[in-house]
């Protein structure tokens, strides 16, 4: 597989969220706006650059009977970077995704490409595998949350929309719609999947 | 047993290495939040006195108030000055909210009218529980002079119009408001006498 097939895998065919079906609770949490749902993305996927890059190099010395262990002090090391960074440079976005942030380190997205790739891979290729996987999460996160902030809040980033700000789906934005939304989602992403055959 | 000290060797060199990293960054983020949080305190005390010309920093004294020498009841109060007299007192408020705590700011002026408030965080639901942060609900609160007896929300009698869909948030708000209010009216003189540097009571110099 060339490189750029490598980056855009996890845009699509292997997507995390759409066609993986992986790191769902942070993707139905947080997706209330797209300002949010692009802060999660790119936090997550800072982490699993991060985490991939580290566990590469370490690779040869991590003896696999203590692997887990040491994957999970790597993540959650980059998890606690990224979360005093937002604090002390992004204090809102680091307030409305609050508790979100320390769950990253249990998000499976990460804990699968480092046991499934990075373990496996030279540094190279496990950047590029963080990149498309974080591209693909961040993607994903961002179309949820624009429809659901589109539609349960008629703006977008913050701004009204013309038309759709008179009358939002107020339930888009609650707990249930985040369901609804990500199963009419998966949905689409299926029936792509099935059109464009194996 | 020598695999079991190798493996354990392993992790605690990943351990270090991870605890290093996590020191820098500490020591490197220290400053930048705790400034964070020094912000957001002096922009919802701002907030609460609109009229008031605050700049400084320096007219704000804080004064701790315990109850029955319980160090669990001891609040913390801001009291500002301005122009040698006490010109507010600014009150940090935790109302319970839906789903969870509400971090308040209560402002008040010395005769025990309400000046403003505003909400320093929450976890409220989007789009109905968190518009508590917007103009709307907050600015009426805005120059309460029966704040005590006569805030409570519209459908019990009071004068504030709830949030939609927002009752819970809505009336955790209006309780800690009015609770702290309370508290303000019950010691006010205690608490207005704790600035020694300027006049306390009129006739004023």
């Amino acid at each position: 597989m060339s490189v750029g097939e490598e980056l855009i895998r996890g845009i699509f065919k292997e997507n995390p969220v759409f066609r993986l079906v992986l790191g769902i609770c942070p993707t139905l949490a947080v997706t209330t706006s797209l300002a949010n749902a692009l802060g999660m993305g790119l936090a997550a996927a800072f982490v699993l650059l991060g985490s991939n890059v580290a566990i590469s190099l370490l690779r040869g010395i991590i003896p696999a009977k203590v692997r887990i262990p040491a994957f999970i002090v790597i993540i959650s090391t980059f998890v606690t970077i990224i979360d005093l960074m937002m604090a002390a440079f992004m204090p809102n976005l680091h307030s409305a995704l609050g508790i979100f942030i320390p769950l990253i380190v249990v998000n499976c997205i990460i804990m699968g490409r480092a046991e499934a790739f990075a373990s496996k891979a030279p540094v190279g290729p496990a950047i590029v595998d963080a990149l498309g996987m974080g591209m693909g999460f961040t993607l994903a996160l961002a179309l949820i949350g624009s429809v659901r902030e589109l539609f349960g809040n008629g703006t977008l980033l913050g701004f009204s929309v013309p038309g759709l700000d008179a009358m939002p789906v107020i339930i888009l934005i609650l707990p249930p719609g985040a369901f609804l939304t990500m199963g009419l989602l998966l949905g689409l992403f299926n029936f792509i999947a099935q059109k464009r055959g194996p | 047993m020598k695999e079991l000290l190798k493996l354990s060797v392993i992790l605690a060199v990943i351990c270090c290495g991870a605890a290093l990293a996590l020191g820098c960054v500490y020591e490197l983020t220290k400053e930048p939040i705790a400034r964070q949080q020094r912000l957001k305190k002096q922009r919802a005390v701002k907030a609460v006195f609109p009229e008031l010309p605050l700049g400084s920093g320096t007219e704000g004294v804080t004064v701790q108030l315990c109850d029955n020498d319980s160090p669990a009841s001891c609040r913390e109060i801001l009291v500002l000055a301005a122009e040698e007299r006490v010109s507010g007192i600014a009150l940090e408020a935790n109302a319970s909210g839906y789903n969870g705590p509400i971090v308040l700011m209560v402002g008040i002026l010395p005769d025990g009218t309400l000046s403003a408030i505003s909400i320093i965080s929450h976890s409220e639901t989007p789009g109905l529980g968190a518009n508590i942060t917007q103009e709307s609900f907050c600015s009426q609160f805005s120059r309460l002079t029966d704040a005590e007896s006569g805030l409570g929300l519209k459908k019990n009698g009071g004068s504030i119009d709830q949030v939609t869909g927002a009752t819970i948030s809505s009336a955790a708000v209006i309780q800690a408001v009015r609770e702290h209010v309370s508290f303000f009216n019950t010691n006010r003189l205690e608490i207005i006498s704790a600035r020694t540097d300027v006049c306390r009571e009129p006739p004023c110099p």
